[in-house]
């Protein structure tokens, strides 16, 4: 069924580390241009089905599938060249500049000789709002910046994937704001199809187009659908509460 | 009634201290199938220390096999209760002492790591042949960064225990051939231990001490802070990365530092014989004698092993570290006590060699 208008295919995924499953029988996929926001709430395995997808951890049981290919250590690094991660805590490399973290994909991969490469990289950072501080070392600019940094080395290879682990944690409004135009506009513009682990309901009503919500108690996928349509369901007490726990969140 | 537990109407943390020895005094004297009763009818106050107390009366009752029940009219305990029966009343039976049980998880846990370990060796070999082949896939900047740091780092250090360790092994040498009056020939004593054991042994241990400790823990810290991770998602091989250009530079800079710690040596031992009334010239004269050029370049390829095995030893202690805080001061600490006894290791086989084929 490996559909190729699908970039990720999980089917009947068991989701976790060896020895510890944290989620099971996750199906659902993801389609080239979308934008997917995984929902659920803190500790219940976004972040475990993100490194799946990036090829950190095997699945524990099931199927993965990704831009047609399966997900195993021999395939993994032909998956990747097409997929940026901007992991949760940011990852950027402590001994380097905002611009060298940028640049290190371009350096290893790209085509371009070195002076495009810097010019093309501060455009990344430029994209996220950081041009000014592209001679900053992650250790002198704050959380939200860390995590914009990230977001900017996720692109610069413009890869077709881009998985985003809570992109918005630590931002304004405004800055947050910024960033779903920034992710709508790559998209308009490239294509891009995005996987975002978010905790911003708004955001995800305004950017995505369809979403997973995990459930911790049940060790597995809630629901899976638009988020407007899901948020009207009444048939299922957990995503109701999801929906609504603050009375008119997103709305 | 002998075995109830009644709590005090005002159950503070301070009455929870007392009420829980009298507890244990009371639990402990109940055979395993006895009921036992915890009373809360009397409080009327209760701190959080009640539900805590509870809980634990509920799993303690619990592990001796005895059928616990509350007189709780105002529910103080309920939660407790509540919780205690969700995880079910099983008594648990008495730990016995296993053998076989850790024995072969010790072993399973020591082979796995031997071939985790096993794995990094062959991945590092196949990723240095990859380098030879593409030089340009090598980070030179890091490489030159890794290397100055080691040079850097250790050479203070190195410098001064060399000095000191051919100061002592010229006096005691010297003070033990004055009684034949030869004291001069500690001048042979000294370089030839110097250049061909010790002078690369010491200068290892100062490396694996500032250098492999802190190769371990910069990539620990970057496991934990998922560096690693992304790395492994931008398609760039940590042990290319992070760990080829480490080895380089400590297998380096060792001859280098290995050179400086028997130099000073020298120096030492000059100085102790000069104090001897043996002058320089003499002391340098017989040194040079007794000293082969073989000696010196088996000094220095030992020195450059050890590098490499320290290397090994601090990147492999990094990599596989816990991914948390702690993990970085348990792989620094692995990345020493690895690194020495490595080092100790190679020298006694090298030894051996050395014996063996009269070198
Ligand atoms: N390296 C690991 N080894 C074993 N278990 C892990 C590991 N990392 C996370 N877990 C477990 O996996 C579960 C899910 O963690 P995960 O990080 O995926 O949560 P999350 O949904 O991303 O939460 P948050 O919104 O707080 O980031 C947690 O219960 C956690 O204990
Ligand atoms: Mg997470």
């Amino acid at each position: 069924m490996a559909d190729p208008e699908n970039i990720v295919e999980c089917e009947d995924l068991s989701a976790g580390y060896p020895g510890r499953t944290v989620l099971e029988h996750v199906s659902f996929s993801v389609k080239r241009g979308e934008i997917f926001a995984l929902l659920g709430g803190s500790g219940c395995g976004k972040s475990t089905i993100m490194k799946h997808i990036a090829g950190l951890n095997p699945p524990v049981a099931g199927r993965l599938r990704v831009s047609g290919i399966e997900m195993n250590a021999a395939n993994r690094d032909r998956i990747l060249a097409g997929i940026g991660v901007m992991f949760q805590s940011g990852a950027l490399f402590g001994s380097m500049t905002l611009l060298e973290n940028v640049m290190l994909p371009l350096e290893e991969f790209s085509p371009l000789p070195p002076e495009l490469r810097t010019a093309c990289a501060l455009a990344k950072l430029e994209l996220v709002g950081l041009r000014e501080f592209a001679g900053f070392l992650p250790s002198a600019i704050s959380g939200g910046m860390k995590k914009r940094a990230a977001i900017a080395r996720a692109m610069a290879l413009d890869p077709g994937l881009i998985l985003l682990d809570e992109p918005s944690a630590g931002l304004d409004p405004v800055t947050s704001a910024a960033l779903d135009d920034l992710v709508l506009k790559l998209r308009e513009e490239r294509g891009t199809t995005f996987i975002i682990v978010t905790h911003e309901l708004p955001s995800v009503f305004k950017i995505a187009d369809r979403c997973a919500i995990f459930d911790r108690d049940r060790r597995g996928m809630a629901a899976c659908g638009v988020p407007a349509e899901l948020r009207e369901k009444r048939d299922d007490p957990f995503i109701e509460a999801y929906f609504n726990r603050g009375g008119t969140n997103g709305r | 009634m002998r075995n109830r537990i009644e709590l005090p109407s005002v159950f503070d943390d301070a009455a929870a201290a007392k009420a829980w020895r009298d507890a244990k005094r009371i639990l402990r004297g109940i055979r395993p199938g006895g009921a036992v009763v915890l009373d809360v009818s009397k409080v009327e106050k209760a701190s959080d220390a009640l539900d805590a107390f509870a809980t634990v009366f509920f799993s303690v009752a619990a592990s001796h096999g005895l059928d616990a029940k509350t007189v709780d009219p105002h529910g103080f305990a309920s939660a407790a209760e509540k919780r205690s029966a969700e995880r079910g009343f099983k008594p648990q039976p008495r730990r016995q002492p296993r053998l076989f049980e850790p024995t072969g998880r010790a072993m399973y846990n020591l082979c796995r790591s031997l071939a985790d370990a096993c794995g990094f060796l062959g991945e590092t070999v196949s990723r240095t042949f990859e380098v030879l082949r593409h030089p340009s896939r090598f980070r030179f900047r890091d490489f030159m960064a890794a290397f100055g740091q080691c040079g850097a780092d250790g050479l203070p250090v190195v410098l001064s225990t060399g000095f000191l360790l051919g100061l002592i092994l010229a006096f005691e040498s010297a003070a033990a051939m004055k009684m034949f009056g030869v004291e001069i020939y500690s001048a042979d004593l000294l370089s030839i231990a110097l250049f061909r054991e010790l002078g690369p042994l010491v200068t290892a241990i100062m490396l694996v001490g500032r250098s492999g400790s802190a190769f371990a823990a910069e990539i620990a810290a970057m496991k934990a802070n998922e560096e690693i991770d992304a790395l492994v998602t931008m398609r760039l091989p940590p042990v290319r990365f992070l760990v080829l250009p480490r080895i380089a530079a400590a297998t380096a800079v060792m001859p280098a530092l290995a050179a400086g710690a028997e130099l000073a040596g020298l120096l030492g031992g000059a100085i102790v014989l000069l104090a001897m009334d043996i002058p320089p010239s003499m002391y340098w004269e017989r040194v040079a004698d007794a000293v082969s050029p073989g000696d010196v370049a088996l000094g220095l390829a030992k020195a450059a092993l050890f590098g490499l095995l320290a290397g090994l030893v601090g990147c492999w202690s990094g990599l596989a570290a816990e991914k948390t805080a702690d993990g970085v001061g348990g792989a620094a600490t692995r990345a020493v006590v690895g690194g020495i006894t490595a080092a100790a290791v190679a020298d006694g086989v090298l030894a051996a060699i050395c014996w063996l084929y009269g070198i």
